[in-house]
């Protein structure tokens, strides 16, 4: 089951846990990586693995492709670590951007060699939000993003979570719901802003 | 920046941010964020809502990925900030001699300068090329104002309606330094577009050219690829009856027929 507590875990206790920030923490191991240090590279894996291979598994569903899929991320991860810049953007983000990357450049060579049939029908045409919740281990965080997703209209959430989740581009995601193009795209980006701000994150 | 277009394409953000575009509208509003820091900021301040929404997908990994990772890196060397080709670096099987030997030659002490003009060449895929523009800014502008960007629509028709097309196929491949080439073809379009992600600039004096092969195994040429590291382009020629397609590093201004062992080349189905 989902193991939130490995983000913010220390190392062998060796440093407070106070004030330590975890995203610190992991660039630092990046950093460490690109000096070619597995040890420090699996204290990454085991620090991210549970975040890249949920965000994975979410998009792509079947286990064995995101097992595999997620194995191509972190050799990524690893190969590009030298080229992780902190001024651009936090370490957990810049992994995870590579993960949703991966994943949906996977389903959707998937459904070019048209492998996704089903899942374009039945897939995230109905999101059920509240399975994702359970899912999702309980954590004042975590219930905070839950909380923040209800404040948007279900037509964002709607248009969000397929591309998002779902891995569906924005044109894709107008056709499954029966928008005109170019008002997926607009809801995505709504729900975004809505989201942010709500999280309080800042432009 | 004040024309429809440009307009509408601020709207893209979103759908940019969350992988929700298309390689097509990738390439546009990559080059859109170049020069608008609004895009840039907006993207970035995405990113890292998108990054609380992952909070709600943590799931455990099979035990066994620990080990196949640990595996894996032990046989791969780290890419240096300042060299984008190794002559050590090795990956994926669908890997090839990456032709970029200008990097090789390049010394190899991780200056800050080398890494500049490093990665000047070659836009970080990952964290939005918003970012690398912050730090780049002479790299990007000169690529905004490339009159291959600018003189393309119909191009980008092109490749639009092959990438939307219902029988697209897609071929990608990895080179060793992790950039992707990726060719896509439509039958009924009859053409392919070749799509290339973080590509490295061809050695001085050179050009990468791309191919299509005939059905009797000839190689014609395809045009020459843009020097960009995140271009696409329609392949000349007839698609529909080709059986392959290929990327060759050739002299500049390209060559009657292929002169070294391509870097990319995908069979058709």
């Amino acid at each position: 089951m989902p193991v939130m507590a490995e983000l913010r875990a220390v190392p062998s206790g060796d440093e407070s846990p106070e004030g330590l920030d975890p995203n610190a923490r992991l660039a630092d191991l990046l950093r460490q990586s690109s000096w070619g240090d597995e040890g420090a590279f699996s204290q990454l894996y085991d620090a991210v693995a549970p975040r890249l291979y949920g965000m994975v598994v979410r998009v792509l569903r079947d286990p064995a492709q995101s097992e595999e899929v997620t194995q191509e991320v972190f050799l990524e991860i690893w190969r590009q670590s030298a080229r992780f810049d902190p001024d651009r953007g936090s370490a957990l983000g810049w992994m995870m951007t590579i993960a949703h990357r991966k994943a949906v450049d996977r389903v959707r060579s998937a459904a070019a060699a048209g492998r996704r049939d089903h899942g374009y029908h039945e897939a995230n045409q109905d999101v059920d939000y509240d399975s994702t919740a359970e899912a999702a281990q309980a954590s004042l965080e975590a219930e905070r993003v839950r909380k923040a997703l209800q404040t948007l209209t279900p037509a964002q959430r709607g248009a969000l979570e397929l591309a998002f989740f779902g891995g569906y581009t924005h044109t894709e995601v107008a056709a499954m719901l029966d928008l005109p193009l170019g008002t997926a795209k607009t809801r995505i980006r709504d729900g975004l802003i809505r989201l942010r701000d709500t999280l309080g994150l800042s432009s | 920046m004040n024309t429809p277009e440009s307009a509408d394409i601020h709207a893209l953000s979103g759908a940019y941010a969350v992988d929700a575009v298309d390689d097509i509208e990738r390439a546009e509003f990559e080059r859109h964020l170049a020069t608008c820091a609004d895009c840039r900021e907006e993207v970035a301040s995405f990113r890292d809502t998108t990054v609380q929404l992952g909070m709600l997908m943590n799931a455990t990994p099979p035990e066994r990925l620990r080990e196949q990772v640990l595996r894996d890196i032990a046989k791969v060397r780290p890419l240096a900030p300042a060299v984008s080709q190794e002559a050590g670096d090795r990956i994926e099987a669908t890997s090839r001699e990456h032709a970029a030997t200008q990097d090789t030659d390049a010394p190899s002490s991780p200056s800050r300068v080398s890494r500049l003009s490093d990665a000047r060449r070659r836009r970080n895929r990952w964290f939005a090329a918003a970012a690398a523009v912050i730090a780049l800014g002479g790299g990007a502008a000169l690529a905004a104002t490339q009159p291959w960007n600018s003189a393309s629509q119909v191009q980008n028709d092109i490749a639009a309606q092959v990438q939307q097309a219902p029988d697209a196929e897609r071929y990608q491949q990895t080179l060793a330094d992790g950039s992707t080439v990726t060719v896509v073809r439509s039958k009924s379009v009859g053409r392919a577009v070749l799509v290339t992600d973080n590509l490295a600039a061809a050695p001085s004096g050179k050009t990468y050219q791309m191919w299509l092969q005939a059905p009797g195994g000839s190689f014609a040429s395809a045009g020459l690829v843009p020097p960009g590291s995140n271009e696409t382009v329609v392949l000349e020629g007839d698609a529909a009856s080709a059986q392959g397609a290929g990327v060759t590093v050739e002299p500049s201004g390209g060559s009657p027929q292929p002169t070294t062992t391509p870097i990319a080349l995908f069979a058709f189905a």
